[in-house]
């Protein structure tokens, strides 16, 4: 078991160097002269392209340049100041990064709470009008873009209860109702487009075990449904939704940056958007990694719990 | 054949109206989409404004048809060469196999590891915001997804025994992809692009919702939804919801479409075993 | 027996076509991160089939026969050992030079419904190896096609050009199969149990034709299959196979009634019907199934499910092949004295 966590926490170590790597390219090779990209809309002097270079250690190789930014990821400074404010990296992340993960953490343990028992629901009454009704939102919560359901929120709220969300952020400690007020919208709009996903494997990996062989057995031995459903389907349906809950995080991460930027949470999504805008490059490299990097380590957390809760993984890595 | 349901048929209506309207938005756009003017700012949807007007008085109406241009240009495009690259690469190494498929499939994780929006944000911001950088974003985004499908799709062809008896002719591998692995695998992959072509159009109204995607005076629809939310949304919100509601109902069918496809593609490879032998015909 | 058949005896002095020497065919699929196993199809196995010839190959699923015939057309990985075609070691082919040889080296494979590409009409599937190898101008290959339909009995052959497969019959699929080998007029084919998966009423019927094919038109066959009253019927000489290797060789008279080794006496013993028309699967009265091959037993393969084994010798010593009577051997320790 601890050989088996161990092997998959080095198997991620190369796939997180290609990703930052990856960024890297994209950010410093593709456009070419990276002083041009950021200064392109304003009127600049060659020299305050010259300094611009020297702050960013353009003149540098790139391979050093990489080598450098890479060692200010590990040393907690992420890559140094932000160039529209000059504050660090690291306080910029400090403030918003928080408020992302909390966010992330309500949409997450709200769609489990709403799609585990819809998913139990539609499995069990399988070809009914439940099951036609949770499958026809579900499907149409999954299609809706983020943008269009998130602003038809805030219109609606807007129109019907003539409220819109609190302006300034409060932590949960700090205001708890206005904390509330400003997350729940988001968080319920995130879980829409992340719980759906969750619900149909629920659905399918119920109907599985409730089809299979020794679901059939241990009715032929007398247990009843009940015991069959409690014992034998739901732990399997929940393993599968936990899995598929690690795997839809991009999503979760994606979805917050909208959700965000929309109802003005100041979290790392609407930091990245911000950033982009003001084509803060070091802001905008730094926490694209950092936001990969978590989701990384989300699936390999979720990976470990899979293989935690199933003994097939446990002895000797194979899944079958 | 089964029936087609009403859904599928109401999302096919929807793409031919916005596809019409698109192609044909100089013809039937009651407005010029760019021309101003003060004395009809803000107007409610009514007879001469079917949409209403907007801040600057231009008809929202003529701005979604030829908002819907661009948006659709930019989608098409992302999933034209996402999906030429998806599916050269999923083809390719599902066919080689090997080491070029181990290294095809790990540089294709790297590339899913990112979150749809970010690796779109960075590269936006790499290549400064355009329409052609919009499409690119989003292709790279697309990329793996596509690339996945396609490998998949393959997969299932190249173990078929026919495809060994292609070899055995001499066939090389191109031959063998094009004429054999392609024609099998076709039919699910593009119910997989109808699919991504609607994410795409997603993707181009939030990045330019966010103000990353294509930049004016090109009226996309996320553009409109940037600029109707931020300026007036309660005073006017016909602005942003009336071309919200189009992307939306454009996203909607494309996703409803690709579904329908995916589901049909056993139908659409023909019939392989012997039990479905049909009359012979002699 | 056909009547192009070299006899027996002399098949081996006569100029082959086909020579393989130890041919071996490991897979290694992965069970584990690091750990590979290894799966010895084909096992060190020496084949020749001279010109004109047909050479069966009979054994149980699994004996790694459909393997052999696939690495004697290199669409299985040759592990080791050689294979000389005309002479030429084919595991020294470069890209053309292979292109080359699968003209002269066509193969029919078992399943006639997974063989045929669902995609194309008889017509494009035989115009396609024509349109590989450059063979007759557009025009001409029509012609082509039409000829080798009808070599199969598919008449009157128009009517089967522009017909997909999955409207024909499995029988008329399989005849599709022998023309899209015939088309390119190739020196050795390979059958892979051409009729296994066939009709019975059909199978009789296939047989005769690649027989006849064979004999008007010289080609060598290899012919696989796990019905050994058919490689009588059908063959010159047999080879019997048992986990990737050959535990019998001899004239097909000769091995058919006259086995020498205890499987192949078992094999015959499980043909119920000496009549082709009425045979039926063969049923197993050898004890057991066959070990995998990813795990040979030690010894003689055979040991384990042999009536005759000799402790202490069959499950140590693998035996070799050895002549016991004329151009007919056998790998077996019960004719060790005998030679």
């Amino acid at each position: 078991m601890v050989r088996y966590m161990a092997r998959r926490v080095i198997v991620a170590i190369p796939t997180l160097i290609a990703m930052s790597l990856l960024v890297f390219a994209i950010m410093r090779v593709l456009p070419g002269d990276v002083s041009l990209a950021i200064l392109a809309d304003t009127p600049h002097t060659v020299e305050m392209r010259e300094a611009l270079r020297r702050e960013l250690g353009l003149e540098e190789p790139l391979p050093a340049q990489y080598a450098r930014w890479a060692g200010s990821m590990l040393d907690g400074s992420f890559g140094g100041r932000s160039l529209e404010t000059g504050e660090p990296i690291s306080a910029i992340l400090a403030e918003q990064l928080s408020v992302t993960l909390l966010l992330a953490v309500y949409a997450v343990v709200l769609s489990l709470a709403v799609a585990l028992p819809l998913g139990v629901a539609a499995g069990l009454h399988r070809g009914r009008a439940l099951d036609r009704a949770i499958e026809g939102a579900s499907r149409a919560a999954l299609s809706v873009p983020t943008v269009f359901a998130a602003l038809l929120v805030m219109w609606l709220l807007l129109r019907l209860f003539g409220w819109s969300p609190p302006i300034i952020y409060e932590g949960p400690a700090d205001d708890p109702a206005t904390h509330i007020q400003m997350v729940f919208w988001p968080a319920l709009l995130l879980a829409a487009a992340y719980g759906p996903h969750l619900v149909r494997v629920t659905r399918t990996r119920l109907i599985d075990v409730l089809d299979s062989d020794y679901a059939e057995s241990a009715r032929a031995r007398g247990l009843t449904e009940a015991h069959v459903v409690l014992r034998h389907a739901l732990p399997n349906a929940l393993v599968a939704a936990i899995t598929v809950a690690g795997v839809q995080l991009g999503a979760l991460v994606s979805g917050a940056i909208v959700v965000e930027t929309v109802f003005g949470l100041p979290g790392i999504g609407r930091g990245i958007v911000h950033a982009a805008l003001a084509r803060d490059y070091p802001v905008v490299q730094s926490i694209a990694t950092i936001l990969v990097a978590l989701v990384l380590a989300g699936n390999l957390a979720v990976d470990l719990l899979y293989s935690f809760l199933d003994p097939r993984v446990r002895y000797d890595g194979r899944r079958m | 054949m089964r029936g087609v349901g009403v859904g599928v048929v109401l999302a096919g209506v929807v793409l031919l109206v916005v596809a019409g309207g698109a192609l044909f938005a100089d013809l039937i756009a009651p407005f010029d989409p760019l021309e101003q003017a003060v004395d009809r700012r803000l107007l409610p949807p009514g007879r001469k404004h079917l949409f209403g007007t907007d801040g600057f008085g231009r008809d929202v109406l003529s701005r979604t048809l030829y908002g819907a241009r661009v948006s659709i240009a930019v989608a098409l495009a992302s999933v034209l060469v996402a999906g030429g690259a998806g599916v050269a690469l999923g083809l390719t190494s599902a066919y080689a196999g090997g080491r070029y498929d181990l290294m095809v499939q790990r540089g294709i994780d790297v590339l899913h590891g990112f979150p749809f929006l970010v690796m779109a944000l960075i590269v936006v911001v790499a290549l400064s915001p355009s329409p052609a950088a919009t499409a690119a974003a989003i292709a790279l985004s697309l990329l793996p997804l596509v690339a996945r499908v396609a490998r998949g799709a393959a997969l299932s062809v190249v173990e078929e025994e026919y495809l060994l008896a292609v070899r055995a002719t001499g066939a090389g591998a191109a031959r063998t992809v094009f004429r054999h692995v392609l024609p099998a695998a076709g039919p699910p992959i593009a119910a997989y692009l109808a699919a991504c072509l609607g994410t795409a159009v997603g993707a181009e109204a939030t990045l330019s919702y966010l103000g990353l995607g294509v930049p004016p005076p090109y009226a996309s629809w996320g553009r409109m939804l940037r600029e109707g939310s931020r300026a007036y949304f309660d005073a006017a919100p016909w602005v942003t919801l009336l071309p919200g509601l189009v992307l939306c109902a454009t996203v909607v069918s494309l996703i409803v479409v690709g579904d329908r496809l995916g589901r049909r593609r056993y139908r659409a490879c023909g019939e392989r075993r012997p039990q479905r032998v049909g009359r012979p015909r002699q | 027996m056909s009547a192009a058949a070299s006899p027996g005896g002399s098949a081996a002095s006569a100029p082959s076509l086909v020579e393989a020497e130890g041919l071996r065919v490991h897979f290694h699929p992965r069970s584990g991160l690091l750990r590979r196993s290894t799966v010895r199809a084909v096992d060190g196995i020496s084949l020749v089939v001279g010109r004109r010839e047909v050479v069966a190959v009979v054994g149980e699923s699994g004996s790694g026969k459909t393997t052999l015939g696939r690495a004697l057309l290199r669409l299985a990985p040759i592990s080791g050992g050689a294979v000389r075609f005309d002479g030429a070691d084919l595991l020294a082919l470069d890209r053309p030079a292979l292109k080359a040889y699968r003209r002269r080296a066509q193969v029919v494979f078992q399943d006639p419904y997974a063989s045929n590409s669902p995609f194309m009409t008889v017509g494009e599937q035989l115009r396609e190896p024509l349109a590989v190898h450059g063979i007759g101008a557009v025009s001409g290959r029509e012609e082509i096609v039409l000829r080798a339909l009808e070599q199969v009995r598919l008449t009157p052959a128009a009517d089967f050009v522009d017909a997909y497969p999955h409207t024909l019959s499995g029988g008329q699929r399989q005849r599709i199969c022998i023309a899209r080998a015939l088309v390119l007029e190739p020196e050795f084919i390979v059958a892979d149990e051409p009729v296994s998966m066939i009709d019975a009423s059909s199978r009789a019927e296939i047989l005769s034709l690649l027989r006849e094919l064979q004999a008007r038109q010289g080609v060598s066959f290899l012919y696989i299959t796990h019905d050994i009253a058919s490689a009588r019927h059908f063959s010159d000489r047999t080879t019997v196979m048992y986990l990737g290797t050959a535990v019998e060789v001899g004239p097909s008279a000769g091995v058919i009634e006259e086995p020498l080794h205890p499987y192949t006496k078992g094999l015959i013993a499980a043909v119920p019907e000496p009549d082709p028309r009425n045979r039926r699967r063969m049923r197993s009265v050898i004890p057991g199934e066959p070990p995998n091959a990813a795990a040979v037993p030690a010894g003689c393969p055979f040991h384990t499910r042999c009536s005759q084994v000799i402790r202490g010798r069959c499950d140590r010593e693998r035996p070799k092949l050895q002549d016991v009577r004329p151009a007919h051997s056998v790998a077996c320790h019960l004719y060790d004295g005998s030679v």
